[in-house]
């Protein structure tokens, strides 16, 4: 007599959980088709700012920009020094040996 | 520890022991005889069946523990998860530069397309839709929705705001299809390069058509190529050429700038260009490339092989003297010098003045046979192995005659396009290897690919020399400031059926800087110049081209990493300054 009702009970209890169990399965995979389709439409969106981005960023159209908005100059050649023509600072008693002639 | 005491210490075994003879003694009573026999056969059958599905459970679980347990970290590629990422977002791939800029990318579009049999006014229809889109071919698409099909294009690669234009006007019986369209953000900059594509996006002309299978792949996701182009030095190169073949009012031109050691393009310019955006639409002058397609008589920096062939093979010394006063007769034909001398000129002096008579005796003196296999192993008579669709043939004369041995001493009688004509002055100034041109950038620093084709001593001797031209010779208005530019102008007649023609040249320079310590080369050609100011005897490859690769290299100079000159300090007299020291070459050699 008690056995059935323990077999009954166990299948309840297994039916139960398998339903949720596989209630919250459809929910997350629900959940991660939608999170995939916003990674696409993201991606998506990134290949179309990438484009523009360098389209904004054209050489010409930043020459353009610049002579309308700024005065900056292309550098000269003549403006870069390699790192050991840099003069160091001169030590400070010879600079005083200097200035006092 | 101790071996008896442990197996009293185990009650259990002793009972079941007893219970299993109980079992046995029972059944001996009640079975006996065959019937015995098939109980056992029936137990050991059973036995057996429960260890075959144990085993399978045992399976079973085992791979449930694989699948739960071993493999959750592993999430599935987001690409591959889900149904939707079955159309990736780009089908074919990008063209970048050598610095990861997009040159060429797809971008989503919609096609126009229409079910003609639910439209209601076909010709109401297509007038509207003409007033909205440019270039719309109204009648034919009047025709288009008035046949009794089911499917016609009207439109493709419309752009979202045209998409959405044309969905407002809500005529019945159009659909929009999802489209790809290709865009190349440069605009015409690296037009012949790049090439275009056509309505499906298939590659036709430059860089497209020749890796058209690896951008477009396989299964419909293609793959990425990687330019040795630099756009920033396209865009300067590009610049300076528009400019100076405005000024000219020449019909064309072209340039390049290469790296001398391993051969790789940074910027490679053909005008007149074309949209890729536009690529159908442009002309098939427009889409010539001027610098692989095009085959030209060169001109005078052709010197530059006739003098290092001629040091090479010992034929002549830098200070040997030639006669030039007088000009050569052969055939029918003259040779003669733009700016004649009176005296006779050293080799040195043959190079840096651009003295034709003194060309063709060095030439001479080497021979047709030594002339000829000199230029074939610079590759001047082979096709360049470069990654165009467009790439000419050089020409060379079908029988070599004592006077195709003089004219090509000089640059006419052989052509070739710039690209290989680049690459082997790169071998004649970069210490005498020869780099096949390439416009992908190099996975390693391509040093195997070299073949050497003339010894480092008399590349050191060319270094030398062109940095005369540059310094006291025909190419003075390549100077700049910054860096040590070393070159040679080319002034070439071109061709027309009737002999060579006066007015109507190729002038071009091509310079290396730094000369001493060669990184890069620029070629500028322009197809005939109408002259500085005017002046059609200003026309020369010295007066027009010249200025062009001095600001080119003023510009792109430090973009290219290459460090300015140490100022000079004291400024001497600029005539009486003496030019270089030979053995910076060879400092530079033993270094290589």
């Amino acid at each position: 007599m008690r056995r059935p009702v323990i077999w009954l009970l166990l299948v309840f209890i297994a039916g139960t959980g398998l339903y949720y169990l596989k209630y919250r399965v459809q929910m997350m995979e629900a959940r991660l088709a939608a999170i995939h389709r916003t990674l696409l439409a993201e991606q998506e969106a990134l290949h179309v700012l990438a484009a523009e981005w360098t389209y904004l960023n054209r050489p010409e159209r930043l020459a353009k920009l610049n002579r309308q908005y700024t005065k900056l100059q292309p550098i000269r050649a003549r403006q870069m020094v390699g790192f050991e023509d840099i003069p160091t600072r001169p030590a400070l008693s010879a600079v005083s040996d200097e200035d006092t002639p | 520890m101790t071996g008896p005491d442990r197996t009293k210490s185990r009650p259990g075994g002793a009972i079941r022991c007893i219970r299993e003879t109980d079992l046995r003694g029972a059944g001996r009573d009640r079975f006996a005889g065959p019937a015995k026999r098939a109980i056992e056969t029936g137990r050991n059958r059973a036995a057996i069946a429960a260890a075959v599905f144990a085993l399978g459970f045992l399976a079973v679980a085992g791979r449930l523990v694989d699948v739960a347990v071993s493999r959750a970290g592993g999430e599935p590629r987001q690409l591959a998860a889900s149904k939707e990422a079955a159309a990736p977002i780009s089908a074919r791939g990008n063209i970048v530069d050598r610095n990861g800029v997009v040159l060429a990318t797809n971008l989503k579009a919609a096609a126009l397309v229409a079910d003609p049999r639910r439209v209601i006014n076909a010709e109401s229809a297509a007038a509207r839709l003409a007033s909205l889109l440019p270039e719309f071919d109204q009648a034919e698409a009047a025709r288009r929705l008035a046949s009794d099909r089911h499917f016609v294009w009207l439109r493709r690669g419309l752009t979202p705001r045209q998409q959405m234009l044309v969905n407002r006007l809500g005529i019945p019986g159009l659909y929009f299809q999802q489209d790809e369209r290709r865009v190349y953000p440069h605009g015409r900059i690296a037009s012949h390069v790049l090439g275009h594509t056509g309505f499906d996006n298939q590659g036709l002309g430059g860089v497209e058509s020749f890796f058209d299978r690896r951008l477009s792949g396989v299964g419909g996701v293609g793959r990425d190529v990687t330019l040795s182009l630099d756009i920033r030095v396209q865009h300067i190169l590009h610049e300076e050429l528009m400019t100076a073949v405005a000024e000219q009012q020449a019909i064309g031109g072209s340039a390049l700038v290469m790296d001398v050691r391993n051969g790789e393009i940074l910027a490679m310019v053909s005008l007149p260009d074309f949209d890729p955006n536009q690529g159908a639409g442009s002309s098939e002058a427009a889409r010539f490339n001027r610098n692989s397609l095009g085959v030209y008589e060169m001109g005078s920096t052709f010197k530059i092989f006739t003098t290092a062939m001629a040091l090479e093979y010992g034929a002549a010394k830098l200070d040997d003297l030639y006669d030039v006063a007088r000009p050569i007769r052969v055939a029918r034909h003259t040779i003669n010098d733009l700016h004649g001398s009176g005296r006779p000129l050293t080799v040195s002096d043959i190079f840096v003045k651009s003295s034709n008579i003194g060309a063709v005796h060095l030439a001479m003196a080497v021979g047709t046979a030594g002339q000829r296999s000199f230029l074939g192993r610079l590759g001047l008579f082979d096709k360049p192995a470069i990654e165009l669709s467009e790439i000419g043939a050089p020409l060379q004369p079908a029988k070599w005659r004592e006077i195709n041995t003089m004219t090509v001493a000089f640059g006419h009688g052989v052509a070739v396009s710039p690209v290989q004509h680049a690459s082997a002055i790169a071998a004649v100034a970069n210490g005498g290897i020869l780099y096949p041109p390439t416009l992908v950038k190099r996975a390693g620093n391509g040093q195997a690919l070299g073949r050497r084709v003339i010894s480092p001593v008399t590349s050191a001797k060319m270094r030398e020399l062109m940095r005369r031209v540059v310094v006291k010779g025909t190419g003075r208005r390549a100077a700049v400031e910054e860096f040590e530019i070393g070159g040679k102008t080319g002034t070439a007649e071109k061709p027309s059926k009737r002999g060579y023609q006066r007015r109507k040249l190729l002038s071009s320079f091509v310079g290396l800087f730094p000369i001493y310590d060669p990184r890069y080369l620029v070629f500028v050609l322009i197809d005939e110049p109408k002259g500085v100011d005017g002046n059609s005897r200003r026309a020369t490859g010295g007066w027009v081209a010249a200025p062009v690769v001095g600001a080119v290299v003023r510009r792109s100079g430090l973009l290219l990493g290459v460090l300015p000159t140490v100022p000079v300090e004291e400024t001497v007299d600029e005539t009486e300054r003496p030019i270089i020291k030979v053995n910076a070459g060879g400092i530079a050699l033993a270094a290589r």
